[in-house]
């Protein structure tokens, strides 16, 4: 398989592919004291592997994209540790661009808000006073990029990205990295699934005897229809006959009749 | 006649005769009283507009003045007031006297290229002349035209103007450019340079001089208000053509397309409806309906759906576009195209957090992948739990309407057969008849119970009438064949006692034969129970099955059972005997 940029743009693409790239984006923020009212903190925006993978395999470049008060807003960074590092007040949303390896994969725009703060309601006073110079405000998002039918050389470079050798330490603030782990969450979810797939099940085999019911009911009804019209046009023929009977006369009529019926239907 | 003053001998002045009445009338005045003595004032102001005039400045000068207008040919000399002091060099609005420039042909050129068979030159030269006068205003031509010569459209009048000048146009414009070409050429051969400017020149002028008219250039002669491409006559009778019969349509003509229109508005708006509601599935029911044959069953329906409204927020896997795992974490769209709505979003949503399964999880594969399963399988089961409930819904309706059509007879109670009757009061004579059956009643009435339940009792309690009886039972598949007949005897019996109603309700509960399909053995006890009936022999083993029945469907039944079966046995034993 020939390398380079030129020879992939008409390399063939895996198909039935999906590569998952785990990328975590964060920001590390450090309060430095009253010293001065611009600069209140430091903080370092970075995107890293999260078990420490080293990610310039697969990346041509990161760039930073920072708010315009900084000088020179925008970042670019072709090698790990792919951070950026500074001073600043504010809280803010930078955009993160990752440039592929593979010239015929799109860039992948990722936004990462810079918290200086810890998040909950504004800090009082007493709370600013109370903020550490050592412990870090620390936010992190952890997402991961799908590649979809990659093409065979950048396919290889990203399962290349497993056996390489961590480099975790070549960030400045390595040391207070989260780590992740996705288990509980699954085994959550699984339990989850389990009850409802019960109920899914209870549910189905009442629609099935609902629609039963309902068949046998319109049977029921139509039988009785059929029923009620025939008695009708009984009554009709019968009329005539029964006009001078009296209260009780028309009882025993009734009750002959029904009785008549009654033995009908036992035999 | 004796005047004093004769007697007296004084010599008066002599009298002026008549009256000194003044010989013309006062004229009318406003004024009066006091009034009248006053001189009339002159206002001190004078106010135009805003503007006021000062009362001590001279007043402007205007004179009566000869004019003539640049304008006119024949020098006309008119008079108008004009400014006394103030020079006019011309007339102001003859500046507004503009006009085309004519289209002119010498023989020569109407010889050579202007010849036409439809046309004499002498028309051509008429028509040109009252485009000139009438500023190729073409209703006056055409009028014009039709008053002095033969009568043509104003389309073909239209056309013939527009193609001389065009052909007019054109050929002088190649005739210039070839002269022109030769003129470049001779100084190219000159020169002998290779200036690129003049190569360019020279290539343009020959261009236009050797091209067919159609390769050329649109040029417009300003001037004349004509450009070298033709009229299109072709065009332009079709366009009069349908402006005509536009004009001429009549009222019943217009009211047609009018409804026509509207009833196309109606069409489409409904097309856009299916198309957002997911026709598809809903004529996948209509046809389901109509071919009896094969049925879609709900559960596939509601998965589809549950498909397609997972897909509208779903990301679509693009070869070289990648995308976010986090973004196969979005809920579904809702609204009208997907056919979920947003509260059945948010019960999905709120059935998963009572599973103690969080809104939003890290987005790995498997996590990504879970989260989209279950949540599929919740909104299905969602949609299915409606449906059960719809049909639940159609069920009783049916039932309702059964009982009713039972016979001639006002059986059934809609309050007891939608079980929120007020349990009757207790009697305390055993029971022999229907034990499950005010049971079956009673348990309606609970609400505690899951629809299924009550769904069954539901069906037990309807079947009201006498004949429906026998297929009522028939539904509570189990009960049927033993069931039947005996069932029917006993609601037969119970229909003689019709007329009282205040034995009613208590009636109805009897009437609906036992039927719990879902509880097979109870349904089996029943069954035997109201074998018993008529025999009236097991009461304390009826008894003691109508407890059991009625412990197994709801813990309610039990007073609510013994008392109506009791008064069935009291009134059946006189009918019985």
């Amino acid at each position: 398989m020939t390398e380079g940029n030129n020879a992939s743009s008409c390399e063939t693409r895996r198909e039935n592919t999906i590569v998952c790239l785990p990328v975590a984006t964060g920001s590390i923020a450090f309060y430095l004291g009253n010293k001065s009212d611009t600069q209140t903190h430091e903080w370092t925006l970075y995107v890293r592997g999260p078990s420490g993978e080293d990610l310039s395999v697969v990346l041509e470049k990161v760039i930073f994209q920072l708010h315009p008060s900084f000088a020179q807003p925008t970042r670019e960074l072709t090698e790990p540790p792919y951070e950026v590092t500074e001073r600043g007040w504010g809280e803010f949303e930078a955009q993160i661009r990752l440039i592929w390896k593979d010239p015929t994969e799109q860039s992948v725009l990722l936004s990462q808000p810079i918290k200086l703060y810890p998040p909950g309601a504004p800090l009082t006073a007493q709370q600013q006073q109370q903020q550490s110079t050592e412990t870090p405000v620390v936010s992190e998002t952890y997402d991961e990029i799908v590649f979809t039918n990659p093409t065979e050389s950048f396919y290889q470079q990203l399962q290349s990205i497993g056996t390489a050798p961590s480099c975790q330490e070549l960030y400045s603030q390595h040391a207070h990295f989260p780590t992740y782990s996705d288990n509980e969450v699954c085994q959550a979810i699984l339990q989850a699934q389990k009850l409802i797939n019960e109920h899914l099940a209870q549910t189905k085999q009442n629609l099935i005897q609902l629609d039963h019911d309902l068949a046998n009911v319109e049977e029921s009804l139509r039988v009785q229809q059929d029923e009620v019209r025939k008695k009708a046009a009984r009554k009709a023929a019968q009329q005539p006959t029964k006009t001078p009977a009296t209260t009780t006369s028309t009882t025993t009529a009734v009750t002959t009749t029904r009785t008549s019926n009654k033995k009908q239907k036992t035999t | 006649m004796t005047d004093i003053a004769e007697i007296l001998g004084v010599k008066s002045a002599p009298q002026p005769i008549g009256n000194n009445k003044p010989l013309l009338p006062k004229p009318h005045s406003d004024l009066t009283g006091s009034a009248t003595e006053l001189p009339t004032t002159v206002p001190t102001f004078v106010r135009i507009g805003n503007r006021q005039i000062n009362p001590h400045k001279p007043a402007r000068k205007w004179t009566w003045a000869p004019f003539s207008s640049s304008s006119r040919p024949d020098g006309l000399l008119l008079n108008h007031w004009v400014r006394a002091n103030v020079e006019y060099p011309d007339y102001p609005y003859a500046r507004f006297d503009i006009h085309l420039d004519p289209v002119q042909y010498t023989i020569e050129e109407y010889k050579a290229w202007l010849t036409s068979e439809d046309w004499s030159q002498s028309e051509t030269d008429t028509l040109m002349e009252y485009a000139r006068i009438f500023e190729l205003r073409w209703p006056v031509i055409h009028d014009r035209w039709c008053a002095v010569c033969p009568p043509r459209p104003v389309e073909d009048l239209q056309h013939r103007f527009y193609t001389v000048a065009a052909k007019l146009l054109q050929r002088r414009v190649s005739h210039e450019a070839a002269l022109e070409t030769k003129a470049l050429e001779a100084v190219a051969a000159d020169s002998n340079a290779e200036d690129p400017k003049l190569l360019l020149e020279t290539a343009a002028a020959r261009s236009l001089a050797s091209s067919d008219p159609q390769h050329q250039p649109l040029m417009q002669h300003l001037g004349t208000g004509t450009s070298n491409k033709v009229f299109d006559l072709a065009y332009e009778k079709e366009r009069r053509a349908h402006w005509e019969a536009l004009w001429n349509r009549t009222k019943e003509e217009e009211a047609e397309e009018l409804a026509l229109r509207n009833e196309l508005k109606q069409v489409e708006t409904q097309l856009r409806k299916l198309k957002k509601r997911g026709a598809h599935v809903v004529a996948a029911n209509g046809t389901a309906a109509s071919r009896a044959a094969t049925p879609i069953p709900a559960p596939e329906v509601a998965v589809q759906q549950v498909d397609q409204a997972m897909a509208t927020t779903a990301p679509t896997p693009v070869p070289g576009v990648p995308y976010l795992q986090s973004a196969r974490l979005v809920l579904p769209a809702t609204g009208g195209e997907t056919g979920i709505s947003k509260a059945l979003v948010a019960r999905m949503e709120a059935l998963l957090a009572e599973m103690n399964v969080p809104s939003t999880v890290i987005a790995t594969k498997r996590a990504c992948d879970l989260m989209d399963t279950v949540r599929r399988d919740a909104l299905t089961w969602l949609l299915l739990e409606k449906q059960v409930i719809q049909r639940e819904g159609v069920l009783r309706a049916r039932r309702l309407k059964l009982a009713k059509m039972g016979g001639n007879i006002r059986v059934v109670d809609e309050e007891t057969l939608l079980g929120i009757a007020p349990p009757p009061a207790p009697r305390p004579k055993p029971v022999t008849k229907a034990p499950a059956a005010p049971a079956a009643t009673a348990a309606a009435a609970a609400p505690g119970k899951a629809k299924a339940p009550v769904s069954k009792t539901a069906t037990g309690s309807k079947p009201a009438a006498k004949k429906p009886a026998a297929t009522a039972s028939s539904s509570s598949t189990t009960a049927a064949s033993t069931g039947a007949p005996t069932a029917s005897t006993a609601t037969s019996s119970i229909d003689a006692k019709t007329k009282k109603p205040a034995a009613k309700r208590k009636r109805k509960s009897e009437d609906a034969p036992p039927a719990l399909p879902n509880a097979a053995p109870s349904s089996g006890d029943v069954a035997s129970t109201i074998n018993t009936k008529p025999k009236k022999k097991a009461k304390p083993g009826t008894t003691k099955e109508t407890s059991s029945v009625s412990t197994s469907v709801a813990p309610k039944a039990p007073p609510a059972a013994a008392a109506p079966a009791v008064t069935t046995q009291k009134e059946n034993s006189p009918k019985k005997e």
